[in-house]
Formats: structure tokens, sequence, C-alpha cells
């Protein structure tokens, strides 16, 4: 047989390495800035783009996307080429890849910053930047998949297919997801309405962890972990049953996000039961990790990168036993909107992600050198702050959460709340000190790394390419008889892909379909209406400045919810709601019925100075709503667009919806100047007070003082 | 580091897990019809341990056989075992399931279901018994040097060899027999079995899921969320009546009085930490009215007051407060509101509403109604 000769690329690699450890710390030090404006407001600067509602998805982005994203693709493009015995399909495609990645990354992050945003968990992105995403996507598939077709390697090796798993889902799940109706280049409504919007999301939101945050990881481990060990993994079938096994069930567990609210209780079941079929699941690859280390324990007592592998692995599992305990109802009630959530991803984003990703980088830079690294010590520092600081951060989010469901949860004997909102908040910023403080040291590891591996680099000489040498694939190969049957799958890609988009479509489709298409499951309240044009407004300007990270919109079907905000949410008044905004975190209350809880005045002025109506309030001020006015030039097309999407305004409204707008806002002016206010009614904060008034207005029953409104009436 | 990390979060996770089941039983009680069903959920349960036990017990009969030199255990009576073992374990899967359609059918079929479930822990117990005694006829022949090694091991007894056991560990040394061949980029690949205990966990949890969707949407013997939310207020009810029973002054909005300087005071203190942002410091009012003049939106007896502050005026911007403050709390702020009329503070608001005269008591409460009234035809 003759041998072929070709050579692996490391360029490519290395470019993606650099730009994992530069985006790295930038979204991290954004986190240490969210952290920290959390318990000090004055860091919000009273500038639109440095206030927390723009800032935070600025950091899930740029961590999920940029940095953990960088880390899959340098991982993928250095073992991909390996594993294959090929070189990469396209060099060009890498770099249109590479290249194409880093431009959505930053325009990502200035758009944000500007307030352009979906509001979407982790698919904040605007429409134009999602197009980009799908074409990079598949031109990253495309090279992937040109380099799997001409390997050298007869069967694929465990690593391509979860790389191949998280491609073709992660197509899936953006596009699906991303279905959205623009209005302008860069404002777009989403697709779905309400509860199914909801549903979509969270499918999208728990599989963005699932297929970019553990599946590509999970490959990666594959690889690295028995490079940087020497030993041989630890079980094949254990490899093919938690494979299948995980891309399978991951993909239900969705609706666990939530649970007691309006979404259909046998979707929030379904999301129960399957987040516990997912613990093995899961736990298969931190065994198959763990295990593979079994005989080389001592090693990992000298080696910085097989203890950063070992603490990432274990960090694996104990969040994916968190993940479904946190998924029982009697435990999600205490988690959801609180702390503890963030707790949660951040061991799994600090413990697994960071970690595998430091893991990688101490064993790759040297490689890529042709050097040893630099110093040792140093890694094994990083290391102690690393961990240390993901101790100091979990910990107080873990007390905090709990501290502050107690305080919620708890009535005097007489039946009132004991505690007010903002009692919560204050008694638990210290712990968001504390939170930012664990941030902080773990951002200095990563300094201490980048310091560490820049020295390895200076020191070495990099080798751009490595020559390689092996025979081609006979054509027309047949399986020796008696072959374990899964064989045939691992030396059929196309195949391989075929039954993964199967086997990850079946729990999207048992949820999604009936919940779009079985009218009971939202059933309708006739008393909803659409929103007013000036509403709209209003509700466009909540998006923008990030409102839903901080605030909910969501009552759930507790005693102490419903005392504290009103009724609890149902199904139907959210039929009009492009995108729905329910929310993920309560650091601030639940305005599903904020709606004529406060005068406008209160509102005018809480905006302007939080502090002067709510005492404490770690809320940022929002001084530019005062001075910017609204774009009422967007009005048509936006009703034109909600129209489009089933929403009943009138036929022909587009021409009239200005008028009523401006007579809404003058109502409000006058209003407000009955209480020594003067503002023109052009200003954005007009609408958006219209927008806080309506909310949760159109449904009024079982409230406490129904009495009292109907002697109002 | 890690460790205590790793404890403290295990910890809490305990905890949690404690609280969780707490709170179940705290809920359950008060379900509806839930014992008869519950039954049905237990023995479901021990359906599926009792699954998992047969099938790690045919494992063991097999591993047994390997080391049986007797020629009748061929490889096809293995098969065979191997087969009924299954098909009995998927049976008994397979009736958990769909026999709870049967039982939706009709209420009187109950019983005759819950026969049926405790036929097949009878059949998955006698099969258990089955297994046991040719396990051990099996063993029989070795059974002095099998005795010997034993105890041997048992003198020795250590946390590692538990540990193997349990992840059914081979030897390093043996790994070569292990070696699949395979080869990427130097990795190789070994063929060790899952942990045993790996595969009876995630049946459990497969068997806790259709349990678990069975119970909230079949048997419907655990509370949905509306349901729970119903349990919840109803106990809050109870617990509220049985607190006013213990009470004696409690006031409403209808038997309100003035209070004298202490529940002013006291009023004072409620008033500077919870209402000061609207209604301002000295009562001069700024988002809401002035409370010192005599002009009123809603009324301006004590009773008003209190029936202002107790049930808010939604659509004015003034929150009910009813959920927050104690019938008295809200007597002390009224008293301390109706001291500051005629203060005259600096900055005051313009007067809003209807012109007040304060009236005497006794003609209060016939004075509100047309008030009210008042204000209905604005």
């Amino acid at each position: 047989m003759q041998l072929q000769k070709f050579s692996y690329d490391n360029r490519i690699p290395k470019m993606f390495a650099i730009a994992t450890m530069f985006w790295g710390a930038i979204g991290m030090l954004v986190g240490v800035l969210a952290a920290f404006q959390l318990a000090f407001p004055a860091l919000n600067f009273g500038l639109p783009f440095t206030t927390f509602g723009r800032v935070r998805p600025v950091h899930t982005n740029a961590v999920i996307f940029a940095f953990v994203g960088n880390g899959i693709f340098t991982a993928v493009y250095y073992s991909l080429p390996r594993l294959l015995k090929t070189s990469m399909w396209s060099n060009k495609l890498s770099k249109i890849h590479f290249w194409g990645w880093q431009l959505i990354i930053l325009v990502g992050a200035i758009t944000l910053l500007m307030g352009y945003t979906s509001s979407k968990e982790y698919a904040e992105l605007e429409w134009p930047l999602d197009i980009a995403i799908a074409i990079i996507w598949v031109i990253f598939g495309i090279n992937m998949f040109g380099t799997i077709l001409t390997r050298r390697e007869r069967y694929l090796y465990v690593a391509i297919w979860f790389y191949i798993g998280s491609w073709v889902t992660v197509a899936m799940l953006h596009i699906v997801n991303s279905f959205e109706l623009p209005v302008s280049f860069f404002k777009s409504y989403s697709w779905y309405a309400g509860v199914q919007d909801a549903l979509v999301q969270w499918w999208y939101g728990h599989n963005a962890v699932a297929f970019f945050l553990t599946t590509p990881y999970l490959g990666l481990m594959y690889y690295f972990l028995p490079k940087a060990a020497n030993r041989p993994i630890y079980s094949y079938r254990l490899s093919i049953v938690h494979f299948w096994s995980l891309i399978f069930l991951y993909i239900w567990a969705g609706p666990h996000h939530l649970l007691y609210t309006a979404l259909p209780d046998w979707a929030q079941s379904l999301g129960t039961a399957f987040s516990i079929m997912l613990l093995l699941p899961s736990w298969g690859g931190m065994l198959n990790g763990l295990f593979t280390l079994r005989g080389a324990w001592d090693k990992v007592r000298e080696e910085p990168v097989l203890k950063f592998f070992v603490v990432a692995v274990t960090c694996y599992g104990m969040s994916t036993f968190e993940g479904p305990m946190l998924s029982l109802k009697n435990v999600n009630a205490i988690s959801h909107y609180s702390d503890w959530t963030i707790a949660h991803v951040h061991v799994g984003a600090l413990g697994w992600n960071g970690f595998l990703t430091f893991g990688m980088l101490y064993w790759l830079i040297p490689k890529l050198f042709n050097t040893k690294l630099y110093s040792k010590k140093l890694a094994s520092t990083h290391f102690w702050i690393g961990t240390l600081g993901i101790v100091l951060y979990a910990i107080p989010m873990y007390w905090a959460a709990f501290r502050s469901y107690f305080m919620m949860k708890a009535f005097t004997p007489a039946g009132q709340l004991q505690y007010q909102f903002i009692d919560v908040v204050q008694s638990i910023v210290p712990f968001y000190v504390l939170r930012a403080i664990g941030g902080t040291i773990y951002l200095t590891g990563v300094l201490v790394m980048v310091y560490n591996l820049v020295k390895t680099a200076k020191q070495g000489k990099f080798v751009a390419t490595e020559e390689a040498e092996a025979p081609a694939l006979e054509k027309n190969y047949k399986s020796p008889v008696g072959s374990f049957w899964h064989a045939v799958i691992e030396r059929k890609p196309i195949m391989l892909l075929t039954l993964s988009l199967i086997v990850v479509g079946i729990g999207g489709l048992v949820e999604m379909v009936p919940t779009f298409l079985i009218k009971e499951n939202v059933p309708t309240i006739t008393s909803v209406k659409p929103y007013t044009p000036l509403e709209l407004q209003g509700r466009d300007i909540y998006i923008r400045e990030g409102c839903s990270n901080c605030h909910s919109q969501m009552i759930r079907p507790f005693r102490y919810e419903v005392a504290r905000y009103g009724e609890y949410s149902k199904a139907g008044e959210f039929v009009y709601d492009h995108p729905f905004l329910w929310g993920s975190k309560r650091t601030g209350p639940d305005l599903a019925r904020e709606g004529g809880k406060n005068a406008d005045s209160w509102h005018f002025n809480h905006m302007l100075e939080p502090t002067s109506m709510s005492p404490g309030s770690i809320m940022p001020a929002y001084p530019w709503l005062f001075e910017n006015d609204v774009d009422v030039a967007t009005t048509n097309s936006k009703i034109y667009a909600m129209r489009k999407m089933g929403v009943p305004y009138p036929d022909g409204y587009e021409s009239q919806a200005n008028k009523d707008l401006h007579e809404q806002a003058n109502k409000i002016a006058t209003n407000l100047k009955k209480d020594k206010i003067q503002v023109d009614s052009k200003k954005e904060i007009i609408a958006l007070i219209a927008y806080l008034q309506r909310l949760g207005k159109d449904i009024k029953t079982g409230e406490t003082s129904s009495n009292n409104i109907s002697a109002n009436n | 580091m890690q460790t205590i990390k790793k404890l403290s979060a295990t910890f809490i996770f305990i905890l949690a897990s404690f609280f969780a089941i707490a709170e179940e039983t705290v809920t359950k009680p008060t379900a509806q019809s839930s014992s008869s069903f519950d039954v049905d959920t237990v023995l479901v349960i021990c359906i599926g341990i009792l699954a998992v036990v047969i099938i790690s017990l045919a494992n063991t009969l097999l591993f047994a056989m390997k080391f049986h030199k007797k020629p009748t255990t061929s490889n096809t009576t293995k098969t065979l075992m191997l087969i009924t073992c299954v098909f009995i374990s998927a049976a008994t899967i397979a009736q958990t399931t769909d026999a709870p359609a049967k039982i939706e059918a009709a209420v009187e079929h109950v019983s005759g279901f819950r026969m049926l479930l405790y036929a097949i822990v009878i059949i998955e117990l006698a099969v258990i018994f089955a297994l046991n005694w040719m396990i051990k006829l099996l063993l029989k022949p070795d059974a002095n040097a099998a005795t010997v090694l034993d105890t041997k091991r048992a003198s020795s007894f250590n946390f590692k060899k538990i540990w193997n056991k349990l992840n059914k560990f081979k030897p390093i040394e043996d790994e070569a027999s292990l070696d699949t061949g395979h080869v990427y980029d130097g990795i190789r690949e070994l063929n060790n079995v899952t942990p045993p205990w790996f595969t009876i966990a995630f049946l459990l949890s497969i068997v806790f899921a259709i349990v678990y969707l069975y119970r909230y949407h079949v048997a419907h013997s655990a509370p949905l969320p509306e349901q729970e939310y119903a349990i919840e207020m109803q106990e809050a009810e109870q617990q509220h009546t049985a607190y006013l029973k213990t009470q004696k002054n409690l006031v409403d909005e209808n038997t309100v009085t003035m209070l004298g300087a202490d529940g002013i005071a006291a009023g004072k203190v409620l008033y500077q930490t919870n209402c000061f942002a609207c209604h301002g410091k000295e009562g001069q009012g700024g988002v809401g009215p002035n409370l010192t003049d005599d002009y009123w939106l809603h009324g301006g007896s004590i009773h008003d007051v209190f029936k202002s502050i107790k049930y808010g005026w939604k659509d004015k911007g003034m929150q009910s407060w009813e959920s927050i403050f104690s019938p008295v709390q809200i007597q002390q702020i009224s008293s301390y509101i109706k001291s500051l009329r005629g203060t005259k503070p600096a900055g005051a608001k313009e007067a809003q509403g209807e012109l007040y005269v304060e009236a005497k008591d006794t003609n209060a409460s016939a004075k509100d109604s047309s008030a009210n009234k008042q204000e209905k035809t604005k």
C-alpha cells in the first residue's frame, strides 16, 4: 500500500487559541463589571452602553460564543485532521471561518451595547447577525465534512461523533429559534409569541448549554485528556451508550426552565422526567474521562494540564448532577429566578468549560511552539487561583439564593409578607460583592495563564505545519464478518449525521408541535388585547434596555408570589407578546402586573433616579430616556409586522397608529403635569410608562382587592 | 479546596433534597384521593426495583456459568435464560406503562389493577428466588475453595476493593485483553464494561421518569401547579382563621379608630420608611397627593384612609398594602396621616379631590359612602 504525504496545519489552531484567550479575558472582564454593578449601581455610569441590561448579554454571549466557541474551534481544527490522518479540507474556508467568527463577535458586542437585541437569552443578536452566524456555521460544517470525507482513517473516533452531533444540532437550534420578522435593519420580532416563544427559546437555551458548552467539549476531552495522560480511553461501549443517550435525552429537557410558568403542565413534566434520565448519560462522559486516568493518577499530582482536566471533569459531574435536581419541581421552586441558577451555570462554565480550555491550552501551546511550558509552577498557581475563584463565586450565590427564598416566602402569622422585595435585595448585596471578588480572582488566574503562554511561545519556535504520511483508504470496503454493529455507523459519517439529527429532532417535535397546534394548550382570554402603538414602542424600549435581564414577567402560582405581585400569570395573557419577556432572573421584582401599581409620576421619578422612589434600590438610572424622542417613523412597520404575524390590528391601522400614539402620549404628559412634572410627550420615557402601566391589566380576576376595583368602576 | 467545595455542594444538595421531601410530605395529606393511588405508585416502584434486581441476578448467573464446567450449561441454555429474564423484566415494565390506560376507563377496576400489580410483584419475587437457587446450585461444587478465598478477601476489607468491585474494574495489568485495537492519532480504546451501578442507576432514572409522568398525568395522584396553589391557599386560609381566633382587638375599615400618641409615633416610623417616596417626608405630596390639607380624592375619614391604604387605588398608582402591613399597622399609619392635618409643610402640593369636612364620628360611615359615590360619578 502506498503511503501518501500530507501535512497538518497549525496556523489555524494557533489563531483560534489566541482568540480563545483574548475573548475569554474580555468576556470575563465584562462579567466582573456586571457583577460589581449589581452591588454598586454607580458603576453603570449613567450611560446607555455601560448599563447592566446591555452589559450582561455581552458577557454571556462573549463567554459562550467567543471564549468557548473559539475553544471548540481550536480543538476541532487541531484534532480533526490528526484523528482522520488528513489535512483540513480547505484552508481558505478555515480562514473565512476564523475571521468571520471574530467579526460576528465584534459586531455582536457592539450592537448589543447599542441596544440592538432580540431579548431572547443567548440568542440576543439581531437578524443580520443570525444570518451571518448561519453562514459561518455552514462553512465550518462544509470544511469539517470535506475533511471527514477525504480521510485516511476508516472509522471515526468518539470525539468526532460529538463534533458531528454538536454541529448538526446547533444548526437546527439556531435556525428554529431565530425565526423572526425584520422590521428594520437591526430590529426584528420573534415569529413565535408568548408561551410558544418561551418554549422554543428554552428548547434553544437549554440546548445551547448542551450542544455548545457540553457535547463539543466532551469531544475536546476525548482527544486531549487521553493525549495528555497518555492512557487509553476507558470504555468504548460506554462512549457509545452515553453519546446516543445524551444527545437523545438532552433535547427534551428545555421545559425545566419553565416550571410553574404558564407553559402547559404536560410539557413541564416532560422537561422534568427527561432531565432526571439525563443524569447518568452525562455522568457517562465524566466516568470515561476519570477512569481513563486510571493508572495515571501519579501524573495528575505533577502535571498541571491533568489537574485542570480532573477538576473540569469533576465540575462537569457536579453540575450535571445539580441540573437534574434543579429540574425537580420542589427544588426548582427555590432556584428559579434566583442566584442558584447563576451559581449552577458558573460551576459548569468556570469549572468544566474554563478548566478544560485551560488544560487544553497548557498542553497545546508548547506543542505548537515545539517547546516546554514556560513555568509549571505558574500553571499550578493558576490552577489554585482558579479553583479558589470558583468556590468564592459559587458559595455566596448558593447562600444568597436560599436566603432570598426564605425571605421571599416568609409570612407573618397575621398573613402579611414579612419582607418587601427591597429588604431581600439589600440583604443579598453583600453576597454580590463576594461573588464579584470570586470572579475577579478567577480572571486573575486567566491573566496569569496568558502571561505564561506568551512566555512559552516566545521561548519556542512556531511549527506552522507538521508533515505526516498514511495510506489512502481502499475503496469498496466491507466490514469483516462478525464486527460490532456500531462500527458501521462509525465509518459512515453521513449516516452518523442523519441519525444524530433524527435522534435530536424527536424531542423537539414532540414538545413543540402540540404546543403550536393544539389550541387548548394556550386558552384564549377574550379581554386580552394587542398593545397600543405607544405601548408597543415602550415595549421595544424595554427590550432595548435589557430590562428582562433583571425583571421577570411571569408570576408563578405560589401564595407568596401572588401576595407580592398579584394574580399568577395565565398562558392566554401572552398571545401578542412577540417576543415573550418572561425573564429568567429576578434581580428586581416581577413586573407582570405592574400596570397601575404605581403612579405615572412614580415611574417617571424612578427611571430618572430609582433610589428616590425606592430607597436602597440597585437599579441603574436611565437618564437618556428623558432626552431621546420615540422614533415614530418605525410605528408603521412595527404595526405591519405584528399584523403579519397574526396580531389583530385592524386593516390599515398603520395610517392611524401614530395619531393614537400621540394622543396616548399627551394624556400621560398631562397626567404627569398634575404631579408638577413637565415633560415633552415625545420622549421615550412616556412610551415606557405607557407600556409599564399596561402590564397585566388585561385580566382582572381573583385579586385580593377585587372589591375595591368593582367599587372604582 | 476542591474537597471542601465538593463537600459543601453535596451538603447543599442533600439539604435541598431533604427540603424537597419535606415539602412533598407537607402537601401530600391534603391532596385529593391520594391514598388510594399512592399504594399503586409504591407498587410500581417496587416492580421497577425488583426488575433491576432480576437483571443483576441474571447477570451474576451468567457470570457464574462461565466458571462452571458442567457440560449442561451450553450456550443455548444461557441464551434461553437470558431471554426469559429480559422478557420478564420487559413485560413488567410494559405492564406498568400500559396498565394505567385501563385504569382510567373505569374506577371500579382500580382494585383489579392493583391485583395485577401484586401479581407482578409475586412473579418477580418468584423469579428472584429461582435465580438465587440456580446461582447457588452452580456454585456448589467449588464451594469449599470459594469460601476459603472469600474469607481471605473479607479479612483485608478496604474501600478500594469495594470501589473496584462497584465499577467492575479489571486489574490494569490485564488491560491488553480489553484493547479494542482502535488507535486514533495514538489514542487507544479499551472496552471495559460500563460500571454496573451506572447501568442500574440509569434504569432507575428511567423508572423514576415513568412513575413521575404516570403520577402527574395518568393517576393524577400528585398535584399539578394550580392544584398545589389551591392547596397552599387553603392551608394559608386555615392558618389565618386559626390566627384570627387567637386575636382580640382586630381592626378593619369599619371598626378602625384614631389611635393615641404611641400609635401615631409607630405610624410615623412606618410612614417614613414606606410612604414618603410618593407622599413626601411631611405628607406634603409629590407623586401622590398632599395628605395635610382638607381635600381628599377618596374620602378623608380615618375609615376612608384605612381603606385606601388597605386596598389601594390601583388605577391611580396607589398600591394595596394589605399583603404587607397588618391591620394594626394600617391603623397606625392612618392615625399618623390624620394627625398631619393642617401642618402646612413646605412645598405642599395643591389640593386634589373633594373638600372633606371632619364629621362627628357617628356619621362617618354614611359620609364615606357618599364620598365614594361622588368619586364614581367623576
